[in-house]
């Protein structure tokens, strides 16, 4: 039974790379494999890059001391952040919100199946995100310290030992996100607080991670020991890795028996808690005034509803409405220490700090992505705004001007800080202001771009349109790389032209590339929203 | 009021609707009757504007659905045989975005809410979720809904499914109301005797292809409209 349900949530998942909804027939077999080619060049090519130079930079020196479970330990960590951060919510939709609750609660399947295939399924996502950083570290290890099949053997087991972690941690967040969301009247509230934690968590995880881990490569044997003395927990899970089968035997005995924990309360709530969360108290209606709206208004409110509705919708796509203004602050509180810094490093360079800043607020920009899944997101009620008089461009410009009315005024914030603190020319001073926010324009016509060319509205599980589809990825890694190019041309050939011409030609490609994308969403993108 | 021509929409290799002529005039009430699979939704979603067709024309009031959707749609409201509405409203602001997106004035809405809300017993619960409400309510929220701007016609994919006999018969009520000032409806159904007792007209489909049309009377004949309708279809 088990099997069947894990076999429907993973189709579900992978639906897109196997089937047309748009031509309603399967894809030619080249077609899906080109999709997984790509998925996986985006997951191990990027991301699994960005790893793998991490633990070049750790291995050796950790290795060196005679430390190498430590190095574990930070890997692992990371593994385990990157898995579980923003996990809460998707543990909680994941196991309680799915659509087809009451489908499956209606057949003489046993609750505990439902629930075993969904931790399943949240599993096996916790174990691809997990491989993404623990494989690099293993190889990295295995390369700079040579070893036999029994490390390379227990450093596997320790994969699925961090992925458990990532489960456990995954499930025991979301049934209390869960559990409070049940005792208030206005789960909003529930998911403001959290996200603010969250956010603040991530904030100050952050801006002290890189410290931390040089702090770490330097003091290796200090921390080690203190470690070693203090948290055998930590020690035998970085041994574990380091193919001490004895640890590894202690750590899965002490997840193991935390999952079991964790097993026994999610399957004695399993069902209340599912058939719960749907309910809401009964609100009393009275009549108010209403000022008539138009219908373009309209349309954006109903975005931004949807929006405000949804905790997945909001931490997963609207993540720098919070942290740009937060690094705007941050700007004020430090920032002149950082144009001093930038002023030494790059003395050569002169104006290498506004680019920068530039760049990291395009990076943060990135975080706001709700263009994207909005068209998958209408789902089943696809049919209620196509049968509305406005047309379809209105409809996909209401989409558009939810990603800037979100992005806009922090971004405007943030750049003020900047100019504050950067105190260069008018003419600079301007274009700092513009750059981020043309960037941010080209961000949301391209994310809606992706969203038209890859939509999904046969999603049971939210979670699918905001975090998993194909459309939210590769609008974050083009936003990324954009960012990231911006900030490596300047500082390889781009700072001989100057700081304002730099600018100048970045805000013109911007307006080109926003103007084409513009162009076919106009006329090519209406029709595939159309033809949904 | 609706004019079908020539209509045809084909899935893969499935021929859903095959060139459908249709006539609806203004004081009409037109029941749309076939078995599951025959083509009523696919009809009925191509009328409104949301189902792309392969050929033919649809006029609503002599203007074309495929040269002005947006004219064609002011003029109707339809109701699907599930209304998936949105969830995270609350029942008075869905209502109020249907008005604000057909622009009906603040006075109108109002009072328009107040009278079709209280006839399906519905204003109490218009300020909590949408997700909350029963699939009966969502059915009556999508009703009022569809009332608010005064459509000259009315496109329902199965209305009754859901509706418990007192909102039954308001929505007989307002379905007349609407004809006898001028507009027209268009609603498909497998209940028979509803078709019989409040339709002027009715057309029944067959695999995409209209097989009769015309005043109950002449679909039926000298039977029941149930029996003129298994005739049909070969059954008996």
């Amino acid at each position: 039974m088990i099997g069947i349900l894990l076999k429907k949530q993973t189709a579900e998942v992978w639906r897109g790379y196997f089937y047309d909804a748009k031509e309603n027939k399967a894809r030619s077999r080249f077609s899906t494999a080109m999709r997984f080619v790509l998925f996986a060049l985006l997951m191990i090519g990027l991301l699994g890059g960005i790893f793998t130079a991490l633990a070049l930079f750790l291995c050796q020196p950790f290795a060196d001391a005679g430390m190498g479970w430590m190095y574990f330990v930070v890997m692992g960590m990371v593994a385990i952040l990157l898995g579980a951060f923003g996990s809460i919510f998707n543990g909680y939709a994941g196991l309680y919100l799915a659509k087809d609750n009451d489908l499956l609660f209606s057949m003489p399947v046993p609750l505990n199946s439902i629930l075993a295939a969904r931790l399943l399924n949240v599993y096996l996502l916790g174990l691809m995100y997990a491989a993404i950083v623990c494989a690099p570290a293993l190889i990295v290890y295995w390369v700079t310290v040579p070893c036999g099949v029994s490390v390379v053997c227990a450093g596997l087991l320790w994969t699925f030992l961090v992925s458990a972690i990532v489960l456990v941690l995954s499930c025991a967040l979301g049934w209390v996100v869960a559990r409070i969301s049940l005792k208030l009247k206005d789960k909003g509230l529930v998911a403001a607080i959290a996200a603010i934690l969250l956010l603040a968590a991530y904030w100050v995880f952050c801006s002290q991670i890189y410290a931390a881990i040089n702090d770490l490569a330097i003091n290796a044997a200090l921390y080690g020991a203190q470690v070693q003395e203090s948290a055998a927990v930590l020690y035998n899970f970085g041994r574990a890795a380091e193919g001490d089968w004895f640890s590894l035997l202690i750590m899965t005995a002490v997840v193991g028996a935390v999952f079991a924990v964790v097993w026994l309360v999610l399957s004695r709530t399993f069902l209340h808690t599912a058939t719960a969360s749907g309910a809401q108290d009964k609100a009393t209606y009275r009549e108010k005034t209403i000022r008539q709206k138009s219908p373009a208004h309209a349309l954006l409110k109903k975005e931004l509803q949807r929006f405000t509705s949804s905790v997945n919708y909001m931490l997963n796509c609207g993540l720098g409405t919070v942290l740009l203004p937060l690094f705007g602050v941050l700007l004020l509180w430090k920032g002149e220490e950082y144009v001093e810094l930038f002023g030494e490093i790059f003395a050569g360079m002169p104006g290498t700090a506004s680019i920068l800043l530039c760049a990291v607020a395009c990076m943060l920009v990135v975080m706001n992505d709700a263009a994207s899944p909005s068209v998958s997101l209408e789902g089943r009620n696809l049919w209620l705004v196509r049968s509305l008089p406005v047309s379809t461009w209105q409809i996909l410009q209401s989409k558009l001007h939810l990603q800037i009315v979100l992005t806009a005024p922090p971004l405007f914030f943030c750049s003020l800080c900047a100019i504050l603190v950067l105190r260069v020319s008018l003419v600079e001073s301007l274009l700092v202001l513009l750059v981020p926010q043309l960037f941010m324009l080209l961000l949301a016509h391209l994310g809606l771009t992706l969203g038209l060319l890859w939509p999904n509205l046969k999603w049971t599980d939210e979670t699918a349109p905001v975090k998993r589809s194909m459309a939210v990825i590769l609008t974050i890694i083009a936003g990324w790389v954009c960012g990231f190019a911006f900030a490596v041309i300047w500082l390889w050939q781009g700072w001989h032209i100057g700081a304002v011409l730099y600018l100048v030609i970045a805000a013109v490609l911007a307006i080109l590339a926003c103007l084409g994308i513009r162009l076919w969403l106009m006329s090519g993108g209406c029709k595939r929203f159309e033809a949904l | 009021m609706l004019r079908i021509e020539h209509l045809t929409k084909i899935f893969g290799e499935k021929v859903a609707v095959d060139n459908l002529n249709l006539h609806i005039k203004p004081g009409e009430i037109y029941g749309f009757i076939g078995h599951n699979g025959a083509g009523k939704t696919t009809t009925l979603r191509s009328v409104v504007g949301i189902q792309q067709f392969d050929s033919g024309e649809i006029y609503i009031d002599g203007i074309s659905i495929k040269a002005d959707p947006i004219a064609c749609k002011q003029m109707l409201a339809y109701i699907p045989d599930n209304p998936d509405l949105y969830e995270f409203m609350t029942g008075i602001k869905y209502l109020n975005f249907i008005a604000d997106i057909f622009e009906v004035s603040a006075a109108q809405r109002q009072a328009r809410i107040r009278d079709y809300a209280d006839r399906f017993e519905l204003t109490a619960d218009l300020a909590s979720p949408i997700a909350s409400y029963s699939h009966g309510m969502r059915q009556k929220l999508a009703i009022v809904s569809a009332w608010l701007h005064n459509p000259r016609l009315i496109v329902m994919d199965e209305p009754f499914v859901g509706l418990d006999p007192k909102a039954s018969r308001h929505l007989k009520d307002m379905m007349r109301e609407v004809c006898d000032s001028g507009g027209a409806i268009f609603f498909s159904t497998h209940v028979l005797e509803v078709a019989e007792r409040l339709c002027d007209k009715v057309a029944v489909i067959k695999q995409g292809r209209l097989v009769r049309f015309g005043t109950v009377e002449e679909v039926k004949g000298d039977d029941s409209l149930e029996d003129a309708f298994l005739e049909l279809e070969g059954q008996q």
